[in-house]
């Protein structure tokens, strides 16, 4: 009788008789409302991460910038390019990486580390998914620099309308960076196995990704298939970072992103309103 | 007009990675909620919290839980906030609600005084105006003055209460939820808490108030819900749900494991039962009569208030020892009465038992007198619990009556120093130092005194009559 998962309709604080499917929406929409309290809890995060420090969200551009002039140095001489022309395009493919990757992992924390603020009082769930993408956000702003900056010393043909295409990419790559925070964070709030697996995935996914190499170097292969066609990490990355380098995305990089974006909301969703009502309850 | 309304309310937790074996100790343990299998097959360990409540809160009515640790409380209060939705049932509400539970929803130890209430005042619901007209009132109020603008983590615990009750209060809520602790400050911050309290009440609101001490529950409610192991099972006036509480208290002895035969073990449970009820001559019969040989009136008030203090009830086992001393004097009894009294809170009741007042019986000439028996068992306590003010100040006072000055000033410093600076520690401080002819840091003391209370005449007193003397030496 006591069956914890029935999908069976239930009312809501304010007895509105919803069905969970609509708590859930509304949830996710009145959740994006809350600008205030989400604007400052990812502004707060930030700021915190780097508190007594002098330079503060910066060292995380910095960090890149070694990471990006050191490997490409090697990588130039690896791939047989120019060391400028490589370092530009390691640091777009980057910082976009670094966005979506950190948003993986951080995404499993999502409630493992906020019952501070659910464990206390009501709120939409939501909010704490976007707080997690607005904070991603203020870092792509601090590392973006590093792009802006080698790309005016190496590449600035690169840039001209083209460039603006990776507004609408970053866009893309943040909406489903909130399906993605609710749907790993309740899974991983619940299996705490979902963390580890979603860190190591994350670590192997950024070699076997064309971030390092471009994905022309595997040339027409099975292996071409594999880690660049049938590779949805790679369609992202590279709505972002083609018009970076000065190229249209290709259509079916666009076509791969909005079919993820459709199932993954869709999945997200489904798993969310089934499960929003237990996330107090798994702490 | 504000309403909470809670229709046959079921809550169960799920609990992931239990052991068997720790399922094994959880179904043998005499606290909490129940805990069962939610289905064999899949082996899920599920606590069932709350049971079938159902509760009907309108304006004014303020609302006390009682009951042991685990019997559902803070359950409750979250159900009531909508943190937890009920597995079954339903709650509704109209009014805002605002939960002050353990600690300030979104409260980050690394940002400051200031971040804080903001963040958790948007979380709760406020505005960033609505909070920035509430701030000068939070400051007051909480006099943390310069605190504000440092960390949180650098608060004590009773800092943060202040921070967490003013925010809450400031709110004007419809539903004020409040979990136990909240009375944790020091004396003058809950009355003047109290003050608050009662205006924010009068305005007509709901008020529900969780709780295992029944000061508080009086002090605040006109009613009170006995909870045990989940499930609502009195409901009714404060005075006669607070004594049902006590017996049930006394009855749940009955589960533990008692040595002496059944018969033995029922006037056992009846003597505890009786001394909880605070028919403690009785209950010292009573007990007297369990054991074969009669025990010594003395002897059976010293084992039933360890039995007592044993299962908890501290106020209880203090009552019994007080009533063992009147019997005869006993300085095993005297010592466990000093502890009891601490353990219940009744600090100030350990003076006159040091001076032999209230009814004590008369240390014989030859024994050590009681004074120095009480110091001797406060040191002792103070070892272990070294942050009592309280305790340090009775110390002080016992101290300085002995006439061991230096140890007494050394003491009431101890009891001045947490900031808190309680008016009449000062005082008592500045006599003493006073006394003996350390005028310069009594006038310091009596100055402390006077920037906390400005207008104390026995601060000023005490200032002149220093300053008398040094001008005379």
């Amino acid at each position: 009788m006591l069956q914890m998962n029935s999908a069976k309709p239930s009312e809501s604080i304010n007895d509105t008789p919803k069905s969970l499917t609509v708590g859930a929406s509304v949830d996710v929409l009145l959740g994006a409302l809350r600008l205030d309290v989400w604007g400052r809890l990812g502004w707060l995060e930030i700021r915190r991460r780097y508190r007594r420090t002098v330079i503060g969200p910066f060292w995380s551009a910095i960090s890149l910038a070694m990471f990006v002039v050191a490997l490409g140095l090697v990588g130039s001489g690896l791939w047989g390019q120019q060391a400028g022309e490589y370092m530009t395009f390691l640091a777009a493919g980057f910082v976009v990486w670094v966005t979506f990757s950190s948003m993986l992992v951080e995404s499993c924390l999502l409630f493992i580390n906020s019952s501070n603020i659910f464990g206390q009082v009501q709120l939409n769930y939501s909010i704490l998914a976007y707080a997690l993408v607005w904070r991603n956000l203020i870092t792509f702003g601090h590392n973006f620099v590093v792009y802006v900056i080698l790309v005016l010393i190496f590449a600035p043909q690169y840039l001209g309308t083209v460039t603006l295409l990776a507004i609408p990419g970053l866009a893309l790559i943040l909406f489903n960076g909130i399906w993605i925070a609710l749907l790993l964070g309740m899974l991983s709030l619940r299996y705490r196995d979902i963390q580890q697996l979603v860190a190591s995935v994350v670590q192997i996914a950024m070699f076997v990704t064309p971030i390092f190499w471009p994905p022309e170097a595997l040339k027409a292969s099975g292996r071409s298939l594999v880690f660049v066609d049938y590779n949805p990490l790679y369609h992202f990355i590279n709505i972002a970072r083609a018009p970076l380098l000065g190229e249209v995305p290709t259509t079916q990089n666009y076509i791969v992103v909005f079919v993820c974006t459709i199932v993954g909301w869709g999945c997200a969703m489904a798993i969310f309103a089934h499960f929003r009502k237990r996330i107090a309850y798994w702490k | 007009m504000s309403a909470l309304i809670l229709e046959d309310v079921y809550v169960q937790f799920p609990i992931f990675g239990s052991q068997p074996t720790l399922r094994k100790t959880l179904f043998s343990r005499t606290i909490g909620g129940l805990i069962g299998r939610e289905d064999r097959r899949r082996n899920r360990v599920m606590v069932k919290a709350l049971e079938a409540i159902s509760l009907n809160l309108k304006d004014g009515d303020r609302l006390g839980l009682i009951g042991h640790n685990g019997a559902g409380k803070t359950t409750l209060l979250r159900v009531m906030a909508g943190i937890y939705e009920p597995v079954s049932g339903r709650v509704r509400a109209s009014g805002k609600i605002t939960p002050l539970l353990e600690v300030l929803p979104g409260l980050d130890g690394e940002d400051t005084g200031y971040d804080n209430i903001v963040s958790s005042g948007l979380m709760l619901g406020m505005s960033h105006s609505q909070i920035q007209d509430c701030i000068p009132d939070i400051e007051e109020f909480t006099e943390l003055g310069e605190y504000l603008s440092l960390p949180v983590r650098t608060y004590s615990s009773g800092m943060l209460t202040r921070l967490g009750f003013a925010l809450a209060t400031a709110i004007e809520p419809d539903i004020l939820l409040i979990d136990e602790g909240i009375g944790a400050g020091d004396q003058r911050f809950a009355e003047r808490a109290e003050k608050r309290l009662d205006a924010l009440i009068g305005r007509s609101r709901i008020l529900v108030i969780s709780s295992h001490s029944d000061v508080l529950i009086r002090q605040f409610c006109d009613k009170v819900a006995l909870l045990q192991e989940g499930r609502i099972i009195a409901i009714g006036p404060v005075a006669e749900i607070v004594e049902q509480y006590h017996a049930s208290a006394a009855s749940a002895v009955n589960h533990l494991d008692v040595e002496a035969d059944k018969d033995a073990n029922g006037d056992q449970e009846e003597a505890m039962a009786n001394a909880l009820l605070g028919d403690v001559d009785t209950a010292i019969d009573q007990f007297a009569g369990v054991f074969q040989e009669k025990l010594e009136r003395l002897e059976a008030a010293n084992e039933l208030a360890a039995a007592l203090a044993e299962q908890g009830h501290a106020a209880a086992a203090a009552d019994v020892a007080l009533r063992g001393l009147v019997t005869g004097p006993n300085r095993e009894l005297l010592e466990s009465a000093v502890e009891y009294l601490v353990a219940a809170g009744r600090v100030s009741e350990i003076g006159s038992l040091a001076v032999g007042g209230a009814g004590i019986a008369e240390f014989e000439a030859s024994q050590e007198p009681p004074i120095s028996i009480v110091v001797e068992t406060l040191e002792a306590l103070l070892r272990t619990q070294n942050q009592h003010v309280a305790l340090w100040a009775t110390l002080g006072n016992l101290l300085s009556r002995q006439g061991d000055h230096v140890k007494a000033v050394a003491a009431m410093r101890r009891a001045c120093s947490d900031g808190t600076g309680d008016v009449t520690h000062l005082l008592t401080l500045g006599q003493i130092l006073a006394a003996n002819g350390e005028f310069q840091s009594a006038a310091d003391a009596f100055h402390g005194a006077l920037a906390l209370q400005p207008d104390s005449v026995a601060a000023r007193d005490g200032l002149s009559n220093v300053t008398r003397h040094t001008l005379s030496c």
